[in-house]
């Protein structure tokens, strides 16, 4: 479903004499199936959340490739990009990402805007359908200043989904947020996962690693590790699960 | 949920600069549409109101200087000589001459409570041989009497019939001009007999009643204009033709700092109005950085961001605009009275329907002159790197 070929891709900070490149995927390969629930993990700035951005055309490789669905998406027009990013993929960043002059509903059907021939009807109806998936239809009209850190990550989770997309990209989701809440949040992933989307989860948190189907440790930008057929961890507690991490 | 909607919310949530552009763009349109209206105004009144005189040349006394061509043209006879009016008869004696007639300038009367002009002339003149002044009777006149006074389109709060009492002298105000545009609105017209009994009763220090500041003549078709002009003034002594175009072009010179002044200060708004505009505006994609790639991630386009941007722009100029146009017509139609007296010209206003169209021209050109500094942040933001935007945030 989604490939990367030889991908790099390298930063450069600050500015002048001062400026240093920083590669942050370096001649990546991977091949991702449709279903699968990829965790993968690695220490903060070893690349995980730019390889993210590549799989999901955020970010521009310098080399390589990146297929979805055997489509170069940087062959892509920006349109066909951006229509791309729509349909077939469901986001969730790291830092704080709703619109904090819509309500939470207007939130949740933001991707529908760019969506074809959608009705407003039929979107804020998904857009209600969604925030009842993850618990939270009472906080339709609260405005995202008033949510709790949890309710957030679960208000994006819901934005996520209500394209019903098949490939869901979720960067450390479970920043932040108390064990209870994590569990929460790790248990509407797992849900969305066993309804058929393809999941790949980036942390920084090895406690994590027991609800993928498969693990992909990272390091300086490079691959360091990949298992498969991991047992689903779905229903364990976080202690349970930080034990399985460990 | 659409882009208008999207984009009306971000106008909400930063409503004090939104205020501000909407302000700077009020002030730019109603700037715009004042200046162009008074411009349109000064010259308007002199060229329909020297056109519609019906005189091919107007003579004065020897004085040559554009102060005096001036003076002539806003009624406002500060300067001027005058002629003695033997000389009218040795014009009229021209084979060339059709029409000739003596206007004397007695003097200016000051915050009257006739007009809600600060000032008014008074002027004496010939109704036997008169083609300059009666013609614009809004009434037909059946005589005019040695008490009666006419007074010109500015002299309105005054009702014909109404007794006009000045310096002791008992008058009445027998019929009012129509609109000219020029210095006969702010007039009142008494016959020479009237204005010479004034004269002695000292109503008008140092004026002469046997002389005429200025004579308008009427050339009889077939006969050069320009040729006549040069043979009153190298045949009459002490006279000095002027043709119309020559008092027009006069006036132009005249007008030129207005044009200058109006168009600095306009050029200045426009200036600051874009610079701020484009600042405000490229603050506001800077803190919505993550706001930008955050809508780029879920599948907005370059190009609805730019179009976001714009429109959300576009909304606090379009409302400044409007208002622009309101308040600046509602200061013309206020203040045309003090204009006239402020910058020395008569303002004449456009009808409604030119007015309705000098407003839409203002409206439509202000926000196009606003529009690089709408264009430059919406492509800013929609040319951001959605990754780098949400990183930078």
């Amino acid at each position: 479903m989604i490939e990367l070929k030889r991908v790099t891709k390298t930063y450069f900070r600050g500015r002048g004499g001062m400026q240093v490149t920083v590669k942050a995927v370096e001649q990546v390969d991977a091949t991702i199936q449709a279903g699968e629930f990829v965790v993968i993990t690695g220490r903060s700035g070893c690349g995980k959340t730019t390889l993210l951005n590549l799989i999901a055309g955020l970010a521009r490789p310098d080399s390589g490739k990146v297929f979805f669905e055997g489509i170069d998406i940087w062959a892509m027009k920006d349109e066909e990009i951006s229509a791309l990013r729509n349909r077939k993929i469901g986001l969730m960043f790291q830092v704080p990402s709703l619109m904090p002059t819509l309500n939470v509903l207007d939130n949740v059907v933001l991707p529908t805007l760019f969506a074809p021939k959608e009705t407003r009807k039929d979107a804020y109806q998904r857009g209600r359908e969604a925030l009842d998936s993850v618990g939270l239809s009472g906080l339709m009209d609260a405005f995202p200043r008033h949510l709790s850190a949890g309710e957030e990550k679960r208000v994006v989770i819901a934005r996520a989904i209500v394209n019903r997309p098949p490939v869901l990209l979720a960067d450390e989701p479970t920043a932040n947020l108390d064990e209870k809440t994590e569990g929460e949040v790790m248990a509407l992933l797992q849900t969305i996962h066993t309804v058929g989307a393809t999941l790949l989860l980036v942390t920084h948190h090895p406690g994590l690693i027991g609800y993928g189907t498969r693990h992909i440790a990272m390091s300086d930008g490079k691959l360091s590790e990949d298992k498969k057929n991991l047992e689903i961890g779905g229903g364990k507690n976080s202690a349970e699960r930080k034990e399985t991490g460990k | 949920m659409t882009l208008l909607y999207l984009a009306w919310r971000g106008v909400r949530a930063r409503a004090f600069r939104s205020l501000l552009i909407g302000i700077l763009v009020l002030i730019l349109t109603g700037f715009l549409l004042s200046t162009t209206v008074i411009l349109w105004g000064v010259e308007e009144s002199l060229r329909t109101g020297m056109e519609r005189l019906g005189a091919d040349l107007i003579v004065i006394a020897n004085d040559p200087t554009e102060a005096a061509h001036t003076e002539v043209l806003t009624g406002n006879l500060v300067t001027q000589d005058s002629l003695p009016l033997e000389s009218v008869g040795r014009i009229r004696e021209m084979n060339a001459v059709k029409q000739a007639t003596p206007q004397l300038y007695l003097g200016r009367i000051s915050g009257s409570a006739w007009s809600a002009a600060d000032e008014l002339y008074m002027v004496g003149f010939d109704p036997e041989t008169d083609f300059f002044i009666l013609p614009w009777l809004t009434d037909k006149l059946i005589s005019l009497g040695p008490h009666d006074v006419l007074g010109g389109a500015a002299v309105n709060r005054i009702a014909t019939g109404m007794p006009v009492s000045f310096h002791g002298f008992e008058l009445r105000f027998a019929g009012r001009l129509e609109p000219t545009g020029i210095w006969l609105d702010r007039t009142l017209f008494v016959t020479f007999e009237t204005a010479r009994r004034m004269i002695a009763g000292g109503a008008f220090p140092g004026v002469t009643g046997e002389t005429a500041t200025s004579i308008a003549v009427n050339i009889k078709p077939g006969y050069d204009v320009a040729r006549t002009a040069l043979e009153i003034t190298f045949g009459i002594p002490g006279a000095h033709a002027v043709r119309l175009p020559r008092l027009l072009r006069t006036l132009a010179a005249q007008r030129a700092w207005l044009t200058q002044i109006l168009f600095s200060v306009l050029g200045m708004i426009w200036i600051v109005a874009v610079a701020l505009t484009a600042f405000i505006f490229s603050m506001i994609v800077d803190e919505r950085r993550r706001e930008m790639g955050l809508l780029r991630a879920a599948g907005a386009t370059r190009n609805f961001i730019f179009r976001l941007i714009l429109t959300e722009s576009s909304f606090p100029a379009i409302a400044g605009g409007f208002a622009g146009i309101l308040m600046g017509g509602g200061f013309l139609f206020i203040f045309r009275t003090w204009l006239t007296s402020a910058l020395g010209m008569q303002v004449l206003l456009p009808s409604w329907f030119a007015f309705v169209i000098f407003m839409a021209g203002s409206f439509i050109l202000s926000l196009v002159l606003v529009l690089p500094a709408l264009l430059y942040p919406a492509f800013r933001a929609s040319r951001m790197d959605p990754a780098a935007a949400m990183r930078q945030a």
